[in-house]
């Protein structure tokens, strides 16, 4: 290896080495809980299949939500995902940076819902990301609300709603 | 003597160059090992009798529960364990991770009068693993 090849080397190795503050790529796998098997989950039978026979095939959910009537929603979901992730650090004033980062990985939890009714029995088998499950099968309870002070009523301050 | 020279010189440098390149490949390895709440005990789980333990019961052998979710009158009560591994390494200005999170988990189901009716538990955390991004994992 000659000379000027060897400082070469030594210079890029040095660029590099000072990028390492403003851009890294990362290579990234997670690994999160064991993925639920399909061919289990096609066995059980709408109508017949009961709670607890579920949970001594499967184990315990990954989640479990109420459903719209009160019924329990299981949800058995893991995770693999491997990719890329760039992360870039821009200096835009003395004291702070922007940071940018893009991701080709999708870190979404994908597996299975199944829905009972209220007597235990299984009423809906679904597949797909489990956030998206829970938003469209989970009971939304109403929120605490205080109720208002109409107007000319008055406010717990004394004041009648609406007065300055 | 010049030619012993340059071969003097040249050694030194591709002595240099190895502990260059050793110093910056192997400086960035990293395992971390991260831990939620305590085990769980199978022994423990299996004192328990479904139509006959109550909430009371439970609360006794496991202690009080990570989540509690209602279900109409009825409710579920989650207790879980995760183990979370990260291995890896960087190469300058390139890093590869691997994380590997499992758990111990116990849903138990009480009825409205607080009667454990169902038990499913999964116990997985020790099948947690240090590991390469490209190794096979289970």
């Amino acid at each position: 290896m000659s000379t000027r090849s060897v400082i070469g080397l030594v210079a890029i190795t040095a660029a590099a080495g000072l990028l390492t503050g403003c851009v890294m790529f990362q290579f990234e796998r997670d690994i999160i809980e064991r993925r639920p098997e399909a061919e289990i989950v096609s066995s059980f039978t709408i109508g017949s299949t009961h709670l607890g026979d579920v949970l001594d095939v499967m184990g315990a959910p990954t989640e479990v939500w109420e459903g719209a009537d009160g019924g329990a929603a299981l949800a058995y979901g893991g995770l693999r995902s491997r990719g890329w992730n760039v992360d870039v650090s821009v200096p835009v004033a003395d004291a702070g940076s922007a940071n940018l980062s893009y991701t080709d990985t999708t870190a979404r939890t994908e597996g299975f819902m199944l829905l009972f009714g209220p007597e235990g029995h299984l009423e809906i088998v679904r597949a797909g990301n489990l956030a998206d499950l829970r938003r469209t099968y989970a009971r939304r309870r109403p929120a605490s609300l205080q109720d208002e002070p109409a107007a000319g009523e008055k406010a717990p301050g004394g004041k009648p709603a609406g007065a300055p | 003597m010049a030619i012993r020279s340059r071969i003097g010189y040249e050694a030194v440098m591709r002595h240099l160059l190895v502990a260059l390149f050793a110093a910056v490949f192997l400086s960035g390895c990293f395992i971390s090992r991260e831990r939620a709440n305590e085990p769980l005990q199978k022994a423990q789980i299996d004192s328990l009798v479904p139509g006959t333990s109550t909430a009371t019961d439970v609360v006794t052998a496991l202690g009080a529960p990570t989540e509690v979710v209602q279900l109409g009158k009825r409710s579920a009560w989650r207790y879980d364990f995760t183990a979370k591994k990260t291995s890896g390494f960087t190469l300058i200005i390139v890093t590869f991770v691997n994380t590997d999170a499992r758990s111990d988990r116990c849903w138990l189901f009480f009825d409205e009068s607080d009667v454990l009716r169902h038990v499913g538990t999964t116990l997985d955390a020790e099948d947690t693993q240090y590991a390469m991004p490209w190794q096979e994992v289970d």
